[in-house]
C-alpha cells in the first residue's frame, strides 16, 4: 500500500514521463501513471523504490521528508523573495538601424521628443532603489540607447550616488546594436563596468538583410571587437533573432557565432510585437521548431568534436530539469516575470509591466501601462493594474497549464496571450508560446530518453 | 467511449459514459479539440453525446482513426490526472504551506494525533 504525492505525466515517443511537484522526472513505460493510481505497483520492485525515492509516492500519508520537499519547492520559487530585480530603462525610441523584424517600433529621426527626460530618469531611478532586491540590474534599451550618451552617463552616475545610501549589488547592461560604440560610450562602460548586450543574427548575408542596411554586419562585428578590447572579452554578449530568412541557415548561424569568438548562442524566436505583428505565425513557429532541432543537433555534434558551445535556451530548460534552482529567465517563470522580476521605465514617462508591454503601447494599446514614472512605488507595483494582471500570471491556475507535465519548466506570459489572443489568460490549443515551449521541452526529453549517454554529459557541462 | 460514428463529411459523434468519466474530465479533453472542431455536447442520465464539427475541410479515414485513438487515450489520461489531483490535494496544500510559511510558526503543523508517521 502506498499514498500518492502530487505529480503530472505526459507521453513522449514510446515512453511516459512522470514529473513531480519540484520538477524531478522519471522515464517509465506508458500507462505507468494509471497503474500507480490503481495501486498496481508492487512494493518490492525497482519501480516502487524509484517512485518512492523521487517523491511520486509515499509509504505514509504525509512523507517523512516533506520538509525536504517543501524546501526544494521554496527554492524553485525563490526568485519571488527579492521581487523586481531587472529594471529596464528605454532611453530613446530613436534608432540608427531599420530592422525588418523590429519589435520596439523604433523611429529613425533626430527628434528629442523620443528621448526620456532627465526628470523621469530621476524618478525612475528612485523607484528602482525602492525594490527590496539586494541585487539590481539596470538595463538600458531603445531604440538605440547609445544615441543619448549624456543621458546614459547621467543615469549611471545618479544610480551610483543613490547606491551609496542603499548599498545594492548593481549590474549595468547596455543593449546596443554596436553600430556607434564610440570612445565616449566605451569610456562610460569601462568606468562603471557596464556589460554590452548586442545583436548578431548570423553571417553577413542574413544579418544585413534582417537590418535592411548593407554593411551592418561589418559594423556590428567591428563594434563587438572594439568593445571586447576596451572592456574585456567576456563583457560582450550577443543575441540572435530567428527571422524567416534565418530558418534555412541553422549551421551557418552557429558557425558565424563560433567564428566571432562566442561560446554560446540563444536561439530566439520572433515575437508578435511591434512591426513584426503581421507575419504568418502558425507556419513560422512550426518551421522554428525544426530550425531549433537542427541547431541543437549541430551544436551537440560540435561539442562532441571538442568545441565547447552552448545553446542558451536548452541550457535554461536543462537547468530547470536537473537542478532545484530558479533560472532568472523571465519568460519561464510562474508567477510570471512581469512586475515580479522585470519592470520597464519608458521614454514616454510611463512604467510598463515588461519590455513587450511598452511595445504594445507603441501600437496604441496601454493595457500593461502601470502608471506614470512620477507615481509612487506602491501605486505602480501594487496598484489595481498590477493586481488585475496577477490573476492570470501563474501556470498553476491557468487552463491547459494546470495539468501540464511541463508546468514546472515553463512559464506564464499574460502579455503575449493578450497581444496574440486578446485575453491575458489565453487559449493554449492555439498558443504559439505553448506550442514552442512544449515542442522544445519534448525534444529535450526525447534526447534524454534516446541519446542519454551522448547528450547528458554535454548538457551537464552547459550548466556546471 | 462508444458509438463513435461519422455522421457527415465534417461531423463525428460519440458517447461517453457518465459513470466512467466526469464532466470535468470530458471538458478537459474537449478543451484541446476546440481549435479544430466546434463541439456540441448533450447529456442525459447515462451518457454524454458529443458531436465534433470540423471547422475546416472534411474528415478522412486517417484523421477519423487518429481522433478516435486520441480521444480514447485523453479520456483515460485526464481521468488519471483528476484522480491524482483529488487524492493529493491535501498533501499539496500542506507542502505549499510548509514551503512558504515561516518555518518557526509551522514547526508542529502535521504532528496531530491522527497523522500517520
Amino acid at each position: 500500500m502506498y499514498f500518492l504525492l502530487p505529480f503530472k505525466f505526459i507521453d513522449i515517443d514510446d515512453k511516459e514521463i512522470l514529473v513531480n511537484e519540484v520538477g524531478d522526472y522519471l522515464v517509465v513505460e506508458r500507462g505507468t501513471a494509471e497503474r500507480i493510481v490503481n495501486r498496481e505497483i508492487q512494493n518490492d520492485g525497482k519501480l516502487f523504490y524509484d517512485l518512492h525515492a523521487n517523491y511520486f509516492i509515499s509509504q505514509s500519508r504525509i512523507p517523512k521528508l516533506i520538509d525536504n520537499l517543501a524546501t526544494r519547492y521554496r527554492t524553485k520559487k525563490s526568485f519571488l523573495n527579492d521581487f523586481t530585480s531587472l529594471h529596464i530603462f528605454v532611453m530613446t525610441l530613436r534608432c540608427n538601424q531599420n530592422c525588418e523584424y523590429c519589435q520596439a517600433s523604433s523611429v529613425v529621426c533626430n527628434e528629442s521628443s523620443y528621448d526620456i527626460s532627465y526628470e523621469d530618469l530621476d524618478h525612475a531611478i528612485n523607484l528602482m532603489y525602492q525594490s527590496p532586491s539586494p541585487s539590481l540590474t539596470m538595463e538600458f534599451q531603445g531604440g538605440e540607447p547609445t544615441l543619448v550618451p549624456e543621458k546614459l552617463e547621467y543615469a549611471i552616475q545618479k544610480s551610483e550616488e543613490l547606491n551609496l545610501l542603499y548599498n545594492k549589488r548593481m549590474t549595468y547592461v547596455l543593449c546596443t546594436n554596436s553600430i556607434e560604440l564610440n570612445d565616449k560610450i566605451l569610456s562610460i562602460c569601462k568606468d562603471y563596468q557596464v556589460l554590452i548586450s548586442t545583436s548578431l543574427d548570423g553571417p553577413k548575408e542574413i544579418h544585413d538583410v534582417n537590418r535592411n542596411k548593407e554593411g551592418s554586419y561589418d559594423r556590428v562585428v567591428n563594434g563587438i571587437q572594439k568593445a571586447r578590447e576596451a572592456l574585456g572579452f567576456d563583457r560582450v554578449s550577443a543575441l540572435m533573432t530567428t527571422s524567416f530568412l534565418s530558418l534555412d541557415y541553422s549551421k551557418e548561424i552557429v558557425e558565424s557565432y563560433i567564428r566571432n569568438g562566442f561560446t554560446n548562442i540563444f536561439i530566439r524566436a520572433l515575437n508578435p510585437y511591434g512591426f513584426a505583428r503581421e507575419n504568418d505565425w502558425d507556419s513560422y513557429f512550426e518551421r522554428f521548431i525544426e530550425f531549433y532541432k537542427e541547431v541543437l543537433d549541430y551544436i551537440i555534434e560540435k561539442n562532441k568534436q571538442g568545441v565547447f558551445f552552448i545553446e542558451d535556451f536548452t541550457a535554461l530548460i536543462i537547468r530547470k530539469i536537473l537542478t532545484p534552482f530558479p533560472i532568472g529567465f523571465v519568460d519561464l517563470q510562474s508567477p510570471a516575470g512581469i512586475i515580479n522580476s522585470v519592470i520597464v521605465y519608458n521614454f514616454d514617462g510611463y512604467v510598463y509591466a515588461s519590455d513587450e508591454s511598452r511595445m504594445l503601447a507603441e501600437n496604441g494599446d496601454y493595457t500593461f501601462r502601470l502608471g506614470k514614472i512620477s507615481d509612487s512605488y506602491e501605486e505602480i507595483f501594487y496598484g489595481n493594474k498590477a493586481q488585475n494582471i496577477s490573476l492570470s500570471w501563474s501556470t498553476e491556475s491557468l487552463t491547459g497549464c494546470a495539468d501540464c507535465a511541463f508546468q514546472g519548466y515553463c512559464g506564464a506570459d499574460p502579455v503575449r496571450n493578450y497581444a496574440i489572443q486578446n485575453d491575458m489568460i489565453g487559449f493554449r490549443p492555439t498558443s504559439h508560446f505553448c506550442f514552442k515551449h512544449k515542442e522544445i521541452i519534448k525534444h529535450i526529453f526525447s534526447l534524454l530518453i534516446h541519446r542519454k549517454d551522448e547528450v547528458l554529459p554535454i548538457f551537464k557541462s552547459w550548466i556546471a | 467511449m462508444f458509438d463513435f460514428n461519422l455522421l457527415s463529411e465534417n461531423k463525428i459523434s460519440f458517447k461517453v459514459s457518465n459513470n466512467l468519466f466526469s464532466d470535468r474530465v470530458i471538458t478537459k479533453v474537449m478543451y484541446w479539440l476546440q481549435s479544430s472542431y466546434v463541439i456540441e455536447w448533450k447529456k442525459n442520465e447515462e451518457f454524454s453525446e458529443i458531436k465534433l464539427v470540423k471547422k475546416n475541410g472534411h474528415f478522412n479515414d486517417e484523421e477519423r482513426d487518429s481522433l478516435y485513438k486520441r480521444i480514447s487515450q485523453d479520456l483515460i489520461d485526464f481521468k488519471t490526472r483528476a484522480l491524482i489531483f483529488e487524492e493529493t490535494k491535501e498533501i499539496r496544500n500542506i507542502l505549499l504551506i510548509k514551503a512558504f510559511a515561516n518555518n518557526d510558526d509551522f514547526e508542529d503543523y502535521f504532528l496531530t494525533k491522527d497523522s500517520p508517521t
